[in-house]
């Protein structure tokens, strides 16, 4: 990729094994936010797959139980638990990351940008340990 | 007001019209709309893990689940969110191209541009229609 090699140029080595420069850590998350969306579309491709071949789950006029019984039939197997744990943690990575950019971008009082951040950061985190958490409880309960 | 205010407040000055007169084009459009589904799709996450609580505790959280997953509003939720994934999606991968150094010119972005969104209009649509069907919905 041609992109590497002009880049080094302008960077002495130990500038580069300690990450400086003016954007600091923000090629970092420039990289990150990449390499989730690389892996949210392996695993989304996989799901949409998935979900589309479930048939009817939850139309209308079925009773809640039955809708119920079928939604845990297709936790039931190993690969969907896993794709849906993948899922969870990648869409809120990819997303709290993205929304960073956006907060940045938009808001520029210092404390209410550092508050959102923040919020979004961590509620974003609270999101995914939740949504794993209830993943695991439907495949070994259900 | 005295003159020490005066001075630390800086005098609203006006601006040039810039948003609302410059021409909208397939470039500057799509690059926001890329945003704007970003931020939808992470307000769609919090409905989904939403509905994996819902699943897990099962009872009554389900039922009320249900009812809004298969109500109009319910469907008009989720095909917006299915949309928004397959444009977020095309348009994140004309992103990685651009990222590699690849199909940076004007009309080669352009071309792209519209093949995403043709493409996202396409799939969510047809995907929709796949999925509402076996639903028996259509």
């Amino acid at each position: 990729m041609s992109c590497c090699s002009k880049k080094s140029e302008f960077r002495s080595d130990i500038a580069k094994a300690k990450g400086l420069g003016s954007a600091k850590s923000g090629s970092h998350h420039w990289l990150m936010q990449r390499v989730s969306a690389i892996g949210l579309l392996i695993t989304l491709i996989w799901m949409v797959v998935s979900i589309a071949t479930i048939g009817d789950i939850y139309h209308g006029g079925q009773s809640p139980d039955d809708a119920h019984a079928k939604a845990l039939m297709w936790f039931s197997s190993p690969s969907n638990t896993l794709l849906c744990i993948f899922f969870v943690i990648g869409m809120f990575y990819h997303g709290a990351l993205g929304l960073q950019v956006v907060i940045e971008d938009y808001v520029h009082k210092k404390c209410l940008k550092m508050a959102m951040l923040i919020g979004v950061k961590l509620t974003c985190f609270a999101a995914t340990v939740i949504g794993v958490f209830a993943t695991l409880s439907i495949y070994f309960k259900g | 007001m005295s003159e020490k205010e005066n001075k630390n407040q800086p005098r609203e000055r006006p601006l040039s019209p810039h948003i609302g007169i410059y021409k909208p084009q397939i470039t500057s459009v799509l690059s926001i709309t890329h945003r704007a589904t970003g931020v939808f799709l992470l307000l769609g996450a919090f409905l989904f893990v939403y509905e994996l609580v819902a699943v897990a505790l099962g009872g009554e959280i389900f039922d009320c689940y249900v009812k809004f997953a298969t109500s109009k509003i319910g469907y008009i939720v989720a095909f917006l969110w299915v949309s928004a994934l397959f444009y977020h999606m095309l348009n994140g991968i004309r992103h990685i191209f651009w990222d590699m150094g690849k199909g940076l010119e004007i009309t080669t972005a352009r071309k792209t541009g519209w093949l995403v969104v043709i493409l996202s209009l396409t799939a969510s649509i047809t995907l929709f229609l796949y999925m509402m069907k076996s639903w028996g919905v259509v």
